[in-house]
C-alpha cells in the first residue's frame, strides 16, 4: 500500500501541471506480469497464523475504464493469479513447528494445491494527459474469487491425544477486496496504446477449516488474508 | 480488424489462464524429527522417551563396569546394557561396538500391558545373540555425556506358532547425561 500510495503522490505532483482537459478515450486493455505476495500473505512463520506461504506468480486479465466526464472515469479489472504452492522448506517449516507444538517424536506435513485467485474490481478513475503519456490513477473494490489455497495434511507420532492426521483444508469463495493502481499509457496511435502498472489488492481472505484435530496445539489457520502488489505490461484499444 | 485482433488476444489470455490455473499441484512432503537426546524407530515409527535413566556402574567385587540405559515413553520401553570385565573404577567408558550376546550385551523391548489387575512393563519377546548392537561413539567422562548408536530386534513366539518380530532401528544416544556409581 505504501508503494502505491508513493507512486501515487509523486505522479500527481508531476503531472498536476499536465492537461487535464482534454478528453480521454475510454480503453480496455489485456495485460500480464507479475503478481508478488506482501506481508503475511508470503510469510513463512510457522508463528504467525495468518503466514500464507504464497510466492511470487503470474497474473493475466483485462483491463479498462470507460471516461463519464473528461478526465474522470470508472475502471475495471478482471484478473487472473496464481501465487505458486508451498515447496520443501514452507512443508518442513511447518513440520518442525507441529513437531515443537506438540513435542512430538516427529511430524510430517504434506501439501497440496496452489494459490488461485481472480479479481473483479471496479473503481474512479482520473487519468493525466501530456503529449502522448497517459497517467492513470484508480481506487477500486469488488469482490476476489479464491478458487484454491494449498491444503496441509499432518501426522504426528508419540502423541496419544492426536493419533490421526489432521488437515488445513483447501481453501476457496467470495470475498471482498480493495486496492489502488497507478498506469503509464502510450499511445501508438489514434486507437491503440501500450502501458505498465502497478496494482496493489488486499482482503480479509476466505476461512479456512481445519479438520480431524483431536489435540489443539500451536499454529491454528482460520482465515487466509491476501496482499498482492502487481506490476504489468499491457496493450489497450482505445475507443 | 482492430475487433479481430482483439477477440484473438482475448481468447489467447483465456486459454494462458486456463493453463495456469492447471499447473503444478503436486504434493509437497517434509518431516521434522525430535532432537530428544535418545531415540529410535520401534517397527519403523519415531519414538523418543520422556523418561530416560542412564548409569555406569563399576562393580569392585567382580571388576566390571556396566553401561545401562531406560527410556520410556507411551506404554513402550527400551533397555540396553554394555557390561565391560576387568574393568577400571573410573567414570569413564571404552569406545567401540558391542554385539548384543545375551550375556555381556543385552537389549530388551518392553510394553506396558495389564497384570494382575495392575499396568506393569513387560518383556515382549527376546533379543538373542545376533539380535543387534550398541555402539559407544563419544564420552565425556568430566561432564558424563555418552554417546552412541544400538539397533536390535525382539522375536515373540505367539500361541500359535508364529512369530512377531519387533524392530527397534536407528537408535541413538547424543550426549546423554548419565549418573556414575561405584560400588
Amino acid at each position: 500500500m505504501k508503494r502505491i500510495f508513493i507512486i501515487g503522490f509523486l505522479s500527481t505532483i508531476i503531472f498536476a501541471s499536465f492537461d487535464a482537459q482534454a478528453q480521454v478515450k475510454s480503453y480496455i486493455s489485456l495485460y500480464g506480469g507479475f503478481s508478488n505476495p506482501e506481508g503475511s500473505y508470503k510469510s513463512t512463520d510457522y508463528n504467525n497464523n495468518q503466514s500464507g506461504f504464497a510466492k511470487k506468480g503470474v497474473t493475466i486479465g483485462v483491463d479498462g475504464a470507460v471516461y463519464l466526464y473528461k478526465n474522470l472515469g470508472i475502471g475495471y479489472t478482471f484478473s487472473f493469479q496464481d501465487q505458486g504452492k508451498l515447496n520443501y522448506n514452507d512443508t518442513y517449516a511447518l513440520a518442525l513447528g507441529y513437531q515443537n507444538s506438540y513435542q512430538a517424536d516427529a511430524a510430517s506435513v504434506n501439501a497440496y494445491d496452489r494459490f488461485h485467485n481472480w479479481n473483479l474490481l471496479v473503481g474512479p478513475q482520473y487519468s493525466f494527459v501530456y503529449k502522448d503519456f497517459i497517467l492513470d490513477l484508480r481506487a477500486s473494490a469488488g469482490v476476489i474469487d479464491v478458487t484454491s489455497t494449498p491444503e496441509t495434511e499432518t501426522f504426528l507420532t508419540g502423541i496419544t491425544q492426536q493419533v490421526d492426521g489432521f488437515f488445513q483444508r483447501r481453501s476457496h469463495g467470495y470475498c471482498f477486496g480493495y486496492g489502488g493502481s497507478a498506469g503509464l499509457r502510450y499511445k501508438l496511435g489514434d486507437n491503440w496504446s501500450v502501458g505498465v502498472k502497478g496494482s496493489y489488492v488486499t482482503s480479509d481472505g476466505t476461512k479456512v477449516n481445519v479438520d480431524g484435530q483431536t489435540l489443539q496445539e500451536g499454529r491454528l489457520v482460520t482465515r487466509m488474508p491476501i496482499h498482492e502488489f502487481q506490476t504489468t505490461l499491457g496493450i489497450s484499444l482505445n475507443f | 480488424m482492430n475487433k479481430f485482433r482483439l477477440s484473438v488476444i482475448l481468447i489467447l489470455s483465456v486459454i494462458t489462464a486456463v493453463a495456469i490455473q492447471s499447473c503444478n499441484k503436486d504434493t509437497v512432503s517434509a518431516t521434522a524429527y525430535t532432537t530428544k537426546p535418545l531415540q529410535a524407530d520401534i517397527d519403523y515409527v519415531t519414538w523418543a522417551p520422556d523418561t530416560v535413566s542412564t548409569t555406569v556402574t563399576y562393580d569392585a567385587a567382580s571388576q566390571t563396569k556396566t553401561f545401562s540405559c531406560t527410556g520410556t515413553k507411551s506404554q513402550k520401553r527400551v533397555l540396553f546394557s554394555v557390561t565391560l570385565n576387568s574393568a577400571s573404577n573410573t567414570p569413564g567408558f571404552t569406545l567401540g561396538i558391542y554385539p548384543i550376546d545375551g550375556s555381556v550385551v543385552k537389549a530388551q523391548y518392553y510394553t506396558q500391558q495389564l497384570s494382575n489387575g495392575s499396568y506393569v512393563f513387560l518383556p515382549t519377546g527376546t533379543s538373542d545373540s545376533g539380535s543387534g548392537a550398541v555402539e559407544v561413539t563419544a564420552i565425556d567422562s568430566v561432564k558424563k555425556t555418552i554417546s552412541g548408536t544400538f539397533h536390535f530386534y525382539s522375536r515373540t513366539t505367539n500361541g500359535d506358532g508364529s512369530v512377531t518380530t519387533n524392530v527397534i532401528s536407528s537408535g541413538e544416544f547424543t550426549t546423554l547425561p548419565y549418573v556414575f556409581t561405584s560400588n
